[in-house]
């Protein structure tokens, strides 16, 4: 649960208990979904905007409600939502009267089984909920869990911008006309006309707060401020916006009521107007840079952690030139703006100008890991074969959260399930049992002693993997049908292609290309357990598969030398062709088995992808010890990138292994570099060549950290995570880990920030 | 039927990938075990011996104990610190036979120093050659230790197998000249150090004085090798007037030196010592060099016409 960054949070349930009846009322009343949502829009909007903050020259602060209307999530939860544990301690230690009481009671009783999460868990069909029961995956060992929300929202803020509240009422309006013709239902463009008029009141609101603050403030300068945002919220309710200030205040109230989360490509929507205002000598490039700021600190306020992607740069931009004037403010503001959102994203091409990839670079050089570099040059082409779409449309592509890719106001691939493939190599050497729960996770199987080869044991592997697989792909469906019939999400429909012309909600049939993908986590501790399997018990014959299967279950207690026998078979991350090519294997028969389920299930296509999170540590807790020598519950290796402490050849090796991975045929993967502050900022710029190099070979995304305070802390309290970390000290480079506590402390205390 | 092939063999201790500071471009740098010197101040102790070393990095050990079964030689130890079993290491003991690596599964053990052919090397070095073109500057391999002029012969036959790479020498130049006359051909770049000024000093710091490295110096010089001067400079122990003018005046005498790069000390090799087991001089600071230690240097340099320096 987030705790939206508001100075004065709401403390009284108040909104909560109105939105709770206005359900009621709404239910009670309407039919169609639609009238429903709008009922509750307007119970939600303008009820939970919050006042503009002394450090704010933007308005735009939000608290969400611990009952409300979401998408995901970190927008409080996915349709009807309601937040039990802090309903309950809000009851536990309520101060108001009976009367406030009674309706916190109401509330809890009223939402249980009426919140969208609980009807959606609760009705998935019995063949898929047998193979993945539970959505509980951080309290409970399971193989696939399935993920219950609309993730990824990119709507058409370019249209907005261009056409604002009127233009958007006329194209509704003349969809309605049509209605006749087309046979949709004009109930349905009502209901859109309606939910911009709670826009409008939304605009009202904060220029009321804006007038407010104006009236408060001693300062005559932000007086002035204030009147003219004021004046800006009040224009774009009746006219497309003319200015900077309109185009980022009409972009951010609108993505409010979504609730949206992703803020697409910020340089081309707002690009224009950004040069406009500045060629025009209506406001300073320093006023710009002041606005791009704040709503920086704006998308951090919202609190949603993996989210908040602002996207610059790269090939489809329809202005690029006042697109790539803006960027260049945009990195300036990442610089600056030191939060931990917005993930700020450049894609970039080899026609990017120079500035804009030093600014970008100066921006890691200071520790802030943005902006997360996307090659375009790659992963045009990678999209357009994985997503079998035109170059023009892959040129859309967006990244979303964690990484997974859509396309612009076009596409939906909520990521709705997880696949922990190190679980399920656990449970094909158990033969589908799982050692940690003490029970049967998958069908039941020979156990790897029962395999007389290394290929017969992999195969089993593999038909685990598919039978999860597949269950998930169902699901992903179901999914979108089930929150299709019960959430029309008008505001983000609106501005999605096809949803107009369809008369339909986007997840209802207005979305002209539903996908999905699934969120894989284990793949390189499975390829290194496969190694060593393959190695150990079946090559060498060091190792039988009884004598390794009781140093797992014993999590190598009194089998230290196994264990280290296992450690040392090759790792991926060192450029070794054997454990290399086994990673190579799995990775494509994952992608593969993953992708020829959309036809089947009726997606558009369906995608795996390897992104960082937390999920790593999370589903590593509930995987006993592996055969590449991890220990029971220790975290899994972060997306593609090699186990930690296991790249002992050097970040050269690292890369020629990381290149290795195809992604033309998945949704998106993530590497990461780590790098000190001395190495990269190398007067020859050579770790910064390093970097072209790999993706001039094909590398198609990178994160790269610059080593801060922060890291060394974290080096220091857990060496056996950071053995890869260098450092430079006097005349050479040292492993960090190695070095003694002193000189640790040293270096910790010379860097800067 | 085949000949059998007969392959050369060193001890060496490491192989850095992405090294960025032994030279131009981004380098692999291969450190040679074994040094006919013992500078006081060495980063690399472990370099030192030609044999096979333990080093044992309590910083990473969890005092499992698994090591204390597994040696024979009564090198791995347990001690009580208040109650806490925690483990000892006597590292005099050892005889480099491996076992307690086996079930150290923390990375806490590791035993410098590493046969390897010729052959092996160069496949390592192989897979990093595409990084050796990636700057303007070519980058390519640098050999360091310990002293890499003791290896020659097999440093000769594997810079056969990595045809076109750009080899630097890091040596300190003590060496017979038949080796120089040797491996000249083959190196593009030495980089050459400088200690100290003075003979008899040199000999009390570094256990040689330094006739035969400047004899070398001049020769390489002589037949027009490129050759930048590397320079360790410890806090109140060479850092002297008299050292200044010293390589302000071998600067003068070579005008085509390249420049001179300034190696601050720096504590780090006594901790090393302390990881082997070895008892560290007391001559030596127990401070690093500070910045401001390292600008008063390059005006010192400076002031005596020195410019082609920077600070490594
Ligand atoms: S085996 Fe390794 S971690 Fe365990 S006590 Fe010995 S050195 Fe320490
Ligand atoms: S290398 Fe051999 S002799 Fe040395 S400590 Fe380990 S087990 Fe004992």
């Amino acid at each position: 649960m987030n705790h939206w960054k508001v100075r004065n949070p709401r403390e009284d349930l108040s909104f909560e208990i109105n939105f709770t009846k206005a359900h009621r009322e709404a239910v009670a009343a309407y039919s169609h979904p639609a009238q429903i949502e709008l009922a509750l829009l307007k119970a939600q909007y303008p009820a939970i905007l919050m006042p503009i903050e002394e450090t704010d020259i933007l308005a735009g602060r939000i608290q969400f409600g611990l009952v409300g209307l979401g998408i995901q999530g970190q927008t409080g939860g996915t349709g009807y939502y309601i937040d039990e544990p802090r309903v309950t301690e809000a009851l536990e230690f309520a101060t108001g009267n009976a009367q406030y009481r009674e309706n916190l009671h109401d509330m809890l009783t009223y939402w249980k089984a009426r919140n969208t999460y609980e009807q959606v868990l609760r009705n998935t069909p019995s063949d898929i909920r047998s193979i993945i029961p539970s959505e509980q995956w951080k309290t409970q060992p399971v193989a696939a869990s399935p993920i219950i929300r609309m993730a990824g929202a990119f709507i058409d803020f370019d249209k907005l911008v261009s056409i604002g509240i009127p233009g958007l009422r006329k194209e509704i309006a003349a969809a309605k006309e049509a209605c006749p013709d087309t046979g949709n239902d004009p109930v349905y463009f009502d209901c859109l006309d309606g939910a911009l008029d709670v826009l409008v009141d939304c605009c009202h609101a904060y220029a009321d707060f804006a007038i407010a603050e104006a009236g408060t403030t001693q300062n005559p300068q932000r007086k002035v401020e204030m009147q003219s945002l004021a004046d800006a919220c009040i224009a774009i309710t009746s006219r497309a916006p003319s200015s900077l200030l309109e185009a980022i205040e009409l972009c951010w109230i609108y993505g409010l009521m979504c609730p949206l989360i992703e803020f697409g490509r910020m340089d081309e929507y707002l690009g224009d107007w950004y040069a406009h205002d500045i060629d025009a000598q209506v406001i300073t490039e320093e006023q710009a840079l002041r606005m791009i700021q704040n709503l920086f600190v704006l998308i951090d306020s919202l609190d949603c952690e993996t989210d908040g992607r602002v996207i610059v740069g790269g090939y489809g931009r329809r202005n690029p030139v006042n697109a790539d004037r803006f960027c260049l403010a945009a990195c300036e503001a990442c610089r600056t703006v030191k939060e931990i959102l917005p993930q700020f994203t450049l894609r970039f091409d080899k026609d990017t100008p120079p500035e804009i990839w030093d600014a970008s670079m100066r921006c890691i050089g200071e520790g802030r890991t943005f902006p997360l570099l996307y090659n375009d040059e790659v992963l045009i082409p990678a999209v357009m074969h994985a997503f079998d779409v035109d170059r023009a449309r892959a040129e859309t592509y967006m990244p979303l959260g964690c990484g997974e890719i859509e396309f612009d106001h076009y596409s939906f691939g909520s990521p709705n399930g997880s696949l922990g493939t190190l679980k399920v190599l656990e449970l094909a050497i158990h033969g589908g049992f799982d050692p940690v729960g003490k029970t049967y996770l998958s069908f039941k199987s020979p156990t790897l002693a029962e395999c007389s080869s290394y290929e017969e044991f992999a195969a089993i592997y593999k038909n685990h993997l598919t039978y999860f697989i597949e269950a998930q792909a169902k699901y992903e469906k179901y999914l979108y049908e089930a929150i299709g019939k019960r959430h029309p999400f008008m505001m983000v429909s609106m501005l999605y292609d096809g949803c107009l012309a369809t008369g339909k909600g986007i997840f209802d049939g207005g979305c002209q290309y539903l996908a999905g993908s699934i969120e894989l986590y284990g793949n390189v501790d499975s390829a290194n357990s496969l190694a060593a399997i393959k190695r150990l018990v079946f090559e060498e014959r060091t190792m039988s598969a009884r004598e390794m299967i009781t140093a797992l279950d014993n999590n190598f207690v009194g089998f230290e030398q196994q264990r280290k026998a296992m450690m040392d078979v090759p790792k991926y991350g060192n450029d070794d062709a054997f454990v290399d090519d086994i990673l190579l294997d799995l990775h494509n028969f994952l992608c593969e088995t993953v992708r020829k389920q959309a036809p089947k299930v009726g997606l558009k296509s369906y995608l795996c992808v390897n992104i960082n999170n937390a999920q790593n540590t999370t589903l590593g807790r509930w995987v006993g010890a592996t055969p590449d020598g991890r220990k029971s519950g220790m975290p899994m290796a972060n997306a593609n990138n090699p186990a930690s402490g296991t790249d002992t050849n050097g970040l050269t090796c690292m890369l020629n292994s990381i290149v290795k991975l195809p992604h033309d045929n998945m949704a998106g993967m993530v590497q990461n570099l780590r790098f000190t502050r001395e190495t990269w900022n190398n007067k020859d710029g050579k770790a910064q060549l390093l970097v072209r190099d790999y993706f001039e070979r094909g590398g198609a995304q990178l994160m790269v950290t610059v080593v801060g305070k922060r890291d060394l802390e974290l080096a220091m309290a857990h060496p056996e995570e950071h053995t890869d970390l260098i450092v430079r000290i006097g005349g050479l480079s040292a492993r960090f880990v190695n070095l003694k506590k002193d000189v640790q402390q040293e270096i910790y205390d010379r860097t800067s920030y | 039927m085949t000949e059998p092939v007969i392959d050369t063999y060193a001890t060496i201790f490491d192989i850095q990938s992405f090294s960025i500071n032994d030279g131009p471009g981004i380098r692999t740098t291969v450190f040679f075990k074994g040094c006919p010197l013992s500078c006081l101040w060495c980063h690399n102790p472990e370099s030192h011996t030609t044999g096979v070393q333990l080093m044992y990095h309590s910083n990473l050990c969890t005092h499992c104990m698994q090591c204390v079964g597994a040696c024979a030689q009564g090198v791995h130890g347990m001690r009580d610190v208040n109650g806490r079993l925690m483990h000892t290491v006597d590292s005099t003991l050892c005889i480099g036979s491996g076992e307690c690596l086996k079930v150290c599964c923390y990375h806490a053990l590791s035993l410098v120093g590493q046969r390897v052919s010729s052959d092996q090397v160069a496949q390592r070095i192989l897979k990093d050659s595409r990084y050796f073109t990636v700057s303007e500057e070519r980058g390519g391999v640098t050999f360091s230790g310990g002293e890499p002029m003791l290896h020659v012969p097999f440093i000769l036959e594997l810079v056969k197998k990595i045809p076109g790479i750009h080899i630097c020498m890091e040596t300190s130049g003590y060496a017979g000249r038949k080796a120089f006359e040797e491996v000249m051909p083959v190196v593009d770049l030495f980089l050459f150090d400088y200690k100290v000024t003075d003979a008899e000093l040199h000999r009390r710091l570094c256990g040689a004085d330094n006739t035969m490295i400047l004899e070398n110096l001049e020769y390489l010089y002589e037949q027009g090798k490129d050759i930048i001067l590397r320079i360790p400079l410890i806090p109140s122990v060479n850092d002297t007037d008299e050292h200044f003018d010293g390589i302000a005046g071998i600067m003068k005498r070579y005008p085509r030196i390249l420049r001179a790069e300034i190696m601050p000390y720096h504590t780090y090799g006594l901790a090393k010592s302390g990881e082997l087991g070895l008892e560290p001089s007391a001559l030596l600071p127990r401070q690093g060099a500070t910045d401001e230690m390292v600008d008063t240097w390059l005006e010192k340099l400076a002031e005596r016409g020195c410019t082609k320096v920077c600070r490594s």
